[in-house]
């Protein structure tokens, strides 16, 4: 039976023109805000405003959301995201997957920390209402032009939907378009905020307000951009968990540089400098954001890009456009208007003396982290700077990109590693390296396990009495790895092992800081938590990365693959081929007993020309400290039929014989039957086959049926094979024999990769500690200013508030 | 006193300008058959319309061939080194990345673009996919 509409298509279609009314009420409120804000209105009535235009936007996507739940086909934008057998996450995904929707989950991620942070702005809520609604009514603006509740044009009556685009169904498309979308939403706040604190002419009660959130969004973003890069881990073809597309750098860039800004804030308090520059770090992202959304989907990447985008409708995109270089026209303006009172009340900053001490160590990461930022934003950029040009267009590689930023990350890790153990105080170099030597003893001890693992790997060693058996696989030593782009080779294995030892340092000198400052106070310990977690997934992404292996070959009932100590034997599907949830089962067995049945998903759907499109998802086996990453890939179908494939033609002289997977034949001699050259002559070569099974005898044969017609049948040898008479060389008598598969025989790709655990648990320590600092760091809430108290001159500097001093004394 | 802040700002116009200009001479420029033909290296992105007919899988040496026509109207022979990426049957347009051995460009990485049956999810993910042979 077909899936039936949850409510009968075309019965709400009132509600979705509600949602229309509700974009644009949330428009106008939003408007009013500004307006109210320009004006000087009461802050609490403007507030009000802009909090009634985020419930709009709300309500408008809950409209949307419950269109997909109920199969609302009439709106074109349902249609084309969804379908009648569309499980109930996927319905609800559907709200995402699309151009429209994505800017509505913008706009209600954007809202909501509107909504939450306008409470804690205090003296900066006037300025901060401004700017946070003319965004969203930016945003109102786009979703008029793009909206999501644009009828189907009326015609023939719609039964069901197109469906979301196949290579897109996977759980990851629940989870994380939501969560990184918050991230973003966080980046508007960061940005309200900034200007906020230019207009109110204070540049310091801010960042006592923003730092909470801006661990918050620093948190959101990188939590969402490695559940991208789990998607894309999972999904074949997607180059693997990182890869420097566009759209990762979308998110890479503006997570960057909020990692300066919450670095930026520790100077600031400390040492009373970095006031304008933490203004901009904390403006910067959501630019960068900005910035990559328009780059990203306004076609000027075009060809170049691995994605594909849908193109913005016109006015949509030049609302776009002209909302992202108002915004930066404006934090720029802003920042020129602010300068010359900032230079006459800029406070006298505290000297620091010494290069290991906390400041230096800020003040350089940072540096590293916006130039790995600014080379990724260009590396982005290239194709817009060469079409600009009028030039040929060009793309930065995956490699070029790691090329240049591993000039910033090997120091970042650098710091990393000492950082947790300096004070604001310089310190000579002699006190610091008494702190690392355990730290170096234990850096050297895992080294050398590591070391074992890779030489020893999959197999049992006896030291004296004795016997350790390592898991895995031993690494393969004869790799190389091209440096500076291919200027000079080294070997891999050593190379992974060296810069695995500096991020296991890292972890050790992270690890026992923590312990130390959980001793005096459990909730300090964030920074160091999440530090360890970013370390931990590098150490995993280069591990893995470096040192994977791969083989190839074909799984078939007749035979078994050899693939890292184990043999690999197809064993069916567990459903039919046009089934979306179709897995082939290969089995994975060790010699000791070791065995695990690998599901990877095939399944085809009608392509454009009528043919079969392939689907596949990998099998992913975890086994603590490495995967094996299994994908299984369709068959040849030509013109509708499938061809398994089988062997090239084998010629044999009678007596002769042949091996294929494990069937030995022998050619017996051949029979003719009729006159040879005339019409029914049939050539009779009579074959012995010896199977696992034992010893069996067939005989394939050519039958002349007319002109050029012969009949060559396939005959069936068991086990999915058929042995077929190809030809007869009638000048030396050798008969031509192609054995074929009649089962599905499955090209295989089994990788190898190791210590990919770590980039699971890295990002959620990561993001336990992101969370951690921020609980840390958060803030009663301020009261709001009166109009008339609300001074646009003196800053008003407030005194240190005691109750969550930061865990380093500040020395004066 | 002066003298340190504008010291600092121009070392890093100058590093981000100097790694600016390495960027965009390292990027991989995209060829036609005829600049492909020229044109030394192995990262070169040859773009063009699949000829749909010429495309030949072979499983057994795990390689497929096929025919890619410019949009000079050229057409050259493509053999790419590995499987075909999953989406290959709905592909009406390609990049093949690599250079020319002999008489045919020989990629070790296909990216293909196909006609947007499914609107594509922007700032998401693609439709397009890409085979890294790494």
């Amino acid at each position: 039976m077909n899936p039936q509409p949850l409510l009968p298509i075309g019965s709400l279609t009132g509600l979705g023109m509600l949602g229309m009314v509700l974009i644009g009420a949330a428009g106008l409120l939003s408007l009013a805000a500004v307006f109210g804000s320009f004006k000087n209105w009461d802050v609490k009535q403007t507030g009000r405003l802009l909090i009634a235009g985020s419930v709009s936007f709300f309500g408008a996507f809950a409209i949307l959301m419950t269109l997909f739940i109920t199969n609302q086909f009439q709106f074109r934008y349902v249609w084309r995201h969804s379908a009648l057998d569309h499980e109930m996450s996927y319905r609800v995904a559907g709200v995402w997957s699309g151009q429209e929707g994505s800017f509505l989950l913008w706009a209600i991620c954007s809202a909501v920390f509107g909504v939450i942070t306008l409470r804690f702005t205090g003296k900066y809520r006037r300025g901060f209402t401004g700017v946070y609604a003319a965004f969203l009514a930016a945003l109102a603006g786009i979703l008029s032009f793009e909206s999501p509740f644009f009828l189907n044009p009326a015609g023939a009556p719609i039964i069901d939907g197109n469906g979301m685009s196949p290579t897109l169904m996977n759980y990851w498309i629940v989870i994380h378009p939501p969560t990184i979308f918050l991230g973003f939403g966080a980046l508007t706040a960061l940005y309200a905020w900034a200007m906020a604190a230019l207009i109110h002419r204070d540049l310091d009660t801010w960042v006592d307000q923003v730092r909470p959130w801006s661990l918050v969004a620093l948190t959101l973003v990188g939590t969402g951009l490695c559940m991208g890069g789990f998607w894309a881990y999972e999904t074949l073809g997607w180059g693997g968990f990182w890869m420097w597309d566009p759209v990762e750098n979308t998110s890479f860039v503006p997570w960057v540089i909020v990692a300066c800004l919450v670095h930026g804030i520790f100077i600031q308090k400390a040492r009373k400098k970095w006031h304008i520059a933490n203004v901009v770090l904390a403006g910067l992202p959501f630019l960068a954001f900005g910035y990559g959304t328009f780059l990203t989907r306004s076609g000027f990447l075009g060809d170049t890009s691995v994605h594909s985008f849908a193109q913005m409708d016109r006015s949509a995109l030049f609302i776009l456009i002209a909302l992202i270089s108002t915004a930066m026209i404006a934090f720029g303006v802003t920042i020129a208007k602010a300068m010359p009172w900032w230079k006459q009340n800029r406070p006298e900053g505290l000297a620091s003396s010494g290069a290991l001490q906390k400041e230096a160590f800020y003040s350089l990461g940072t540096k590293l982290l916006l130039f790995m930022g600014a080379v990724t934003g260009f590396g982005m950029s290239v194709p817009l700077v060469q079409s600009l040009m009028g030039q040929q267009p060009k793309v930065v590689e995956e490699q070029l990109y790691n090329t240049v930023t591993s000039f910033a990350f090997i120091p970042l890790i650098v710091l990393m590693a000492i950082g947790p153990f300096l004070t604001w105080k310089g310190q000579g170099f002699g006190v610091i390296a008494k702190k690392f030597v355990n730290t170096l003893a234990l850096t050297i001890f895992a080294v050398g396990v590591l070391m074992n693992w890779l030489t020893w790997g999959g197999r049992e060693v006896q030291f004296g009495p004795l016997v350790i058996g390592f898991p895995g696989q031993p690494a393969d030593f004869s790799q190389q790895t091209s440096m500076l782009m291919g200027v000079f080779q080294v070997p891999t294995a050593p190379w992974v092992l060296a810069l695995t030892g500096l991020c296991l340092f890292a972890l050790f000198a992270n690890l026992g800081r923590m312990f130390q400052l959980a001793k005096t106070s459990k909730t300090s310990i964030g920074g160091m938590l999440t530090h360890f977690g970013v370390i931990m997934t590098m150490t995993g992404l280069i591990f893995s990365r470096g040192l994977q292996q791969k083989i190839e070959g074909i799984v078939h009932p007749s035979k078994e693959l050899p693939a890292f100590g184990y043999l690999a034997t197809v064993e069916g599907t567990t459903s039919s081929f046009v089934d979306r949830n179709n897995k082939v089962k290969v089995r994975f067995e060790k010699p000791n007993g070791d065995q695990f049945l690998a599901k990877s998903g095939l399944y085809f759907t009608p392509g454009q020309d009528g043919a079969p499109q392939e689907h596949v998802w990998p099998h992913i086996q975890h086994h603590g400290i490495y995967d094996i990453y299994v994908v299984v890939r369709a068959f040849v179908i030509e013109d509708g039929q499938p061809d398994f494939g089988g062997s090239e033609p084998v010629g044999l002289m009678p007596g002769q014989r042949a091996e294929f997977n494990r069937y030995v034949f022998e050619y017996k001699g051949l029979k003719t039957e009729g006159t040879p050259g005339t019409f029914g002559a049939t050539f009779k070569t009579p074959v012995s086959v010896w199977t696992p099974e034992g010893e069996k005898s067939v005989t394939p044969y050519v039958k002349l049926l007319g002109p050029g017609e012969m009949e060559r049948p396939i005959i069936d040898i068991g086990d999915g094979l058929g042995l077929q008479l190809d030809r007869i060389d009638a000048a030396t008598n050798q008969a031509f024999f192609i054995v074929h598969y009649t089962t599905p025989a499955y090209p295989i790709q089994i990788f190898y990769k190791p210590l990919t655990g770590f980039v699971w648990w890295g990002v959620g320590i990561m993001t336990i500690g992101g969370f951690l600092s921020a609980w840390y760091r958060r803030r009663s809430r301020p009261e709001p200013p009166t109009p008339s108290s609300e001074s646009t001159t003196e800053p008003a500097v407030k005194p240190e508030e005691n109750a969550d001093a930061p865990p380093q004394p500040v020395e004066v | 006193m002066k003298i340190r802040p504008l010291l600092g700002a121009a070392v890093s116009v100058s590093v981000l300008c100097g790694v600016a200009m390495m960027m965009l001479s390292n990027a991989s420029p995209y060829v036609t058959a005829a600049q492909a033909k020229t044109t030394k290296g192995n990262n070169l992105h040859l773009q063009g319309d699949l000829i749909k007919e010429s495309v030949k899988v072979d499983h057994q040496n795990m390689q497929v061939s096929f025919t890619i026509k410019d949009d000079e109207g050229q057409m050259l022979d493509v053999v790419h080194k590995g499987l075909p990426p999953a989406n290959m049957g709905d592909a009406t347009r390609v990049v093949a990345v690599g250079g020319m051995q002999g008489g045919t460009f020989t990629s070790h990485k296909l990216i293909t673009k196909c006609p947007s049956k499914y609107e594509s999810e922007p700032g998401k993910h693609p439709e397009s996919v890409k085979i890294d042979q790494s």
